[in-house]
């Protein structure tokens, strides 16, 4: 009897059940909860959609990535965008990497991939069913169209990169191979044309107005950018004219479109400009102008070195209003045009001039910007917080913001990613590269390469330009992005694709002096920087090689 | 968002907004770091080869014991991997560690009539070697861990003192904090003109013990008893930084009259004979990093346990055995330090010492 009770007892205490089934876990979503309601599907489309540059107008730590070219000099000698000028920049010390677009990439790729397992068809009865069908049918090409941007963010940097298109795992990742620029940019230009087809040209009329989301101008703008970039003498250095061709006629699409005008004011910070392709809405802030402001409208609210300040090389590149050159000398200013004043050399001059660089004698904020020598904005060395060239930046700048205690006032910077300007030109250079005339069209490209350029010359007011060489259009050219996109993030990517380098080593600024009433200008040398051609392409992060060993070869020269 | 290490959670703490209309942010959501997909437990696989012995009648023995010990699975966060797959990865099981080590135990015990006594001593050798704690890549080798011991000290090589500005404009920059006279002066190891992270080196020896040790004795004749038993470390490194001593005036904090006696802080005036950097109020960045300064001897010999009795037989007392004993712990320490017990740097207070007697009836 004992037995047989012990061995029951054995038997109860020592089976295991296993139908206790409840979860363990702490309630974390999964990946079919992202993709099971509308909202949680628009969610991860947004999240796509934030790894944009240059939100908030300065991209590299506090800096506009202008600093890294001969358009402004940065004030703080040790912040990181003075890597791209004191040669300490390299393959253990990057900057601006911007490795972090691949994590864009992959929110991409794996949106794509769990697009195709959607299935909304429970709520069919909700009210907003159809507008949330409009909608989904366009958030693939979103998706493809983000990943080509950001595709096309690192190629321009990197030339060779690794173009992931699905989501890697960590083998894939540390194995993956580099395509070849010239393929990436391919890659680039099917995705766009498809997204050509699929996306709308204005989300305005659709639920919810959300007018900030890629459009089919987006897909064009991006394919013609790429495509003028694949073309230009750095990837292009046997000059290949079908380059050209290809984008010519991508820029050529966009004109014909009709979606697009020319505006003759500011588009910066504008919403509603007919001009604006795609641009990146943010909150109000201030602190563009805390680094920035000639430093007496801060209040003390800037207390460290900052700021992305003009250089005299980007004034000189703004022509007199007459449409002619004028340069700042040893002592003095010297221009061809017999209409203007030397005496006010900024005044007078490109209406863009002083929507750009805010210089001596301009009004602003109810007072006059005085960087003459004991001025109330003259700074005499860097650490008095002022500009070290004589120049404070404009462009996108909000007057009206204040730092007085009682009164602060914040304002909202709109950064703008692709203009209707920026195709014209790029049509202007391509087809002028193409033909290697100005003047010259044909059946497939009906304007000339000067009346394109030309139509930008008007819109800003400035006279038509009147060259007939193939030289000195490109250089036309050449100063008209440079004066039209000053601080919109273009100078540092031509210096590159035109291959200027040899142009960024003298960074001069003005020196004024005042005698009496009459003041007296001569250029100062700002700093010499250290150009090496290897800088035309960024360096990959040595720790990347490290991980991966098919990313080599480095970049030639790093 | 991540809230188990082997599934992956999506969620909004990796998300980034964006603005599809003027002032309306849209909030985005996105997928959580990778999950750990080699979880497992840690795994020790551990050889060990010993003998016990014992000879002349059982009165010595002998003990040695030799292992070799292999750790895998160990947690760690991985770093070497590429930037490309866009995602964060959790920590995963992929860190190894090796040991081996030997103990050995010897001990005579024997009797002489009514004298018996007995001496012992033991010790033990731990060597240990990291073979991949997922550092990331390190521009300069010397920065690895790899191959070096588990608990290796790093940091930076201690020079001197800067005794005038002059000194610190002519030598390197050193990125910790603010630098000023009195403050400590650093080598430049990799020869960038700049000190920071990349120029710690490894230096001294590790946070875990080489040699343990320990021996003692013991002694009886008719009813008087009597043992010793001694324990200490060898081969250890402190960092004097875990001392509250040894932070002065840190945040307005206070000073102790340990530290100023022991220790000659640098002013202008002390300058040829100082010890320690300039005292300071401010956080002291420049000074208390990991550095050669702080890194000491933490090799000890204590008395740790000691005590003599008598016991009264049942012949005397004619109901009940009595035993009188005096005891003592921790009754001293012989260590490098002399101000602190090197096991116990970080206490506010010094290690106790223990006296007791004690009188036992056995009924």
């Amino acid at each position: 009897m004992k037995k047989i009770l012990y061995l029951l007892s054995a038997v109860l205490l020592l089976a295991g059940c296993n139908f206790l089934d409840f979860d363990e876990t702490s309630g974390n979503y999964t990946r079919e909860d992202m993709y099971a309601t509308y909202s949680n599907i628009r969610s991860m489309l947004t999240n796509v959609y934030g790894y944009m540059p240059n939100k908030d107008i300065y991209d590299v730590g506090s800096a506009l990535r202008d600093c890294g070219s001969d358009d402004a000099e940065y004030a703080d000698p040790d912040a990181s965008v003075q890597r791209f000028n004191n040669g300490n920049w390299s393959a253990l010390s990057t900057v601006d990497d911007k490795w972090s677009l691949y994590n864009g990439i992959r929110a991409a790729n794996e949106f794509l991939a769990s697009y195709e397992t959607i299935d909304l068809s429970k709520y069919r009865y909700d009210g907003n069913y159809d507008n949330w069908q409009e909608h989904l049918k366009y958030y693939p090409f979103q998706a493809r169209a983000l990943r080509a941007y950001y595709l096309f963010d690192l190629a321009r940097r990197y030339g060779d990169i690794p173009v992931p298109t699905t989501v890697l795992s960590i083998e894939e990742a540390n194995s993956i191979e580099k395509t070849p620029f010239d393929q990436v940019i391919d890659f680039i230009v099917t995705e766009c044309d498809d997204c050509i087809e699929g996306l709308p040209t204005t989300y305005a009329n659709m639920y919810n107005n959300e007018y900030g989301r890629v459009t089919k101008g987006f897909a064009m703008a991006l394919k013609a950018k790429a495509l003028l970039y694949a073309a230009s003498p750095l990837h292009n250095p046997s000059g290949d004219k079908a380059k050209w061709l290809k984008a010519a006629q991508a820029a050529q699409a966009i004109i014909d479109s009709g979606l697009y005008r020319l505006d003759p004011g500011d588009v910066c910070n504008n919403i509603e400009s007919t001009e604006v392709i795609f641009l990146i809405m943010r909150s109000e802030s201030q602190n563009l102008e805390r680094y920035n402001f000639p430093l007496r409208f801060t209040e003390g609210a800037r207390t460290s070195m900052a700021g992305s300040f003009p250089t005299q090389n980007l004034v000189d590149a703004f022509q007199t209003a007459g449409g002619y050159d004028i340069t700042l000398g040893a002592s003095g200013w010297t221009t061809d045009d017999p209409d203007f004043d030397l005496s006010t050399p900024y005044e007078g001059r490109d209406p863009r001039f002083a929507r750009t660089v805010l210089a001596n004698g301009m009004a602003f904020k109810g007072a006059s910007i005085e960087t003459w020598e004991g001025g109330a904005d003259y700074s005499a060395t860097r650490s008095d917080l002022g500009s070290p060239t004589g120049y404070y930046l404009r462009k996108y700048i909000q007057e009206s913001t204040s730092f007085t205690p009682e009164n602060q006032v914040q304002n909202k910077h709109h950064w703008i990613v692709f203009r209707y300007a920026e195709f014209l030109l790029a049509y202007a250079e391509a087809v002028n590269e193409y033909f290697g005339n100005p003047t010259q069209t044909d059946g497939t490209l009906h304007m000339s390469a000067a009346d394109a350029l030309n139509q930008v010359r008007a819109n800003a007011g400035m006279p038509d330009v009147s060259a007939t060489s193939a030289d000195a259009f490109r250089q036309a050219v050449q100063r008209e992005w440079r004066v039209e996109f000053a601080f919109e993030d273009h100078r540092f990517w031509d210096v590159r694709r035109w291959k200027l380098g040899s142009t960024q080593s003298q960074i001069d600024g003005v020196h004024i002096t005042k005698a009496g009433s009459k003041l007296e200008y001569s250029r100062m040398t700002v700093e010499r920087r250290t150009w090496s051609d290897k800088m035309y392409l960024y360096p990959i992060p040595q720790s990347e090689l490290f991980a991966n060993t098919n990313l080599n070869p480095q970049n030639t020269g790093w | 968002m991540e809230h188990e290490l082997f599934r992956q959670g999506y969620g909004s703490s990796n998300g980034h907004s964006f603005y599809f209309s003027d002032g309306t942010s849209a909030s985005g959501r996105a997928e959580g770091n990778l999950a750990a997909l080699t979880l497992a437990p840690e795994l020790s696989r551990k050889a060990s080869l010993g003998v016990d012995s014992k000879f002349f009648n059982n009165r010595l023995s002998f003990n040695l014991e030799g292992f070799l010990e292999d750790r895998r699975n160990i947690l760690i966060s991985p770093s070497n991997i590429s930037g490309v797959i866009g995602i964060g990865v959790n920590e995963q099981s992929l860190g190894q560690e090796k040991y081996r080590g030997a103990d050995v135990s010897i001990a005579w015990d024997d009797q002489a009539g009514d004298f018996e006594y007995g001496v012992y001593g033991n010790g033990g050798w731990l060597f240990s070697e990291v073979v991949d704690d997922g550092q990331a890549f390190q521009a300069y080798d010397y920065l690895y861990h790899k191959g070096n011991p588990v608990g290796q000290r790093y940091g930076l090589e201690v020079i001197g003192i800067f005794q005038n500005q002059l000194e610190i404009n002519n030598s390197p920059q050193q990125t910790f904090g603010e630098v000023r006279p009195g403050d400590l002066k650093y080598r430049d190891q990799n020869g960038d003109g700049v000190i920071d992270s990349q120029d710690r080196v490894k230096m001294f020896g590790s946070s875990i013990p080489l040699f343990s040790f320990g021996f003692g004795l013991h002694a009886g004749w008719k009813g008087f008893k009597v043992f010793a038993d001694f324990q200490g470390t060898t081969g250890v490194t402190v960092n004097l930084q875990d001392s509250p001593l040894y932070q002065p005036l840190i945040g307005n904090g206070t000073i102790s009259d340990t530290f100023l006696r022991r220790e000659i802080t640098w002013t202008p005036e002390t300058a040829a004979t100082a010890t320690m950097p300039r005292l300071t109020t401010t956080d002291g960045a420049n000074n208390y990093v990991s550095n050669s300064l702080w890194y000491r001897d933490g090799s000890f010999i204590k008395l740790r346990n000691v005590g003599i009795s008598y016991t009264f037989g049942k012949q005397m007392l004619k109901l009940c055995d009595a035993t009188l004993s005096l005891n003592a712990t921790n009754l001293f320490c012989l260590d490098n330090l002399k101000f602190a017990d090197p096991e116990q740097l970080g206490a506010y207070y010094p290690t106790t010492r223990v006296f007791w007697a004690g009188l036992k009836f056995n009924f």
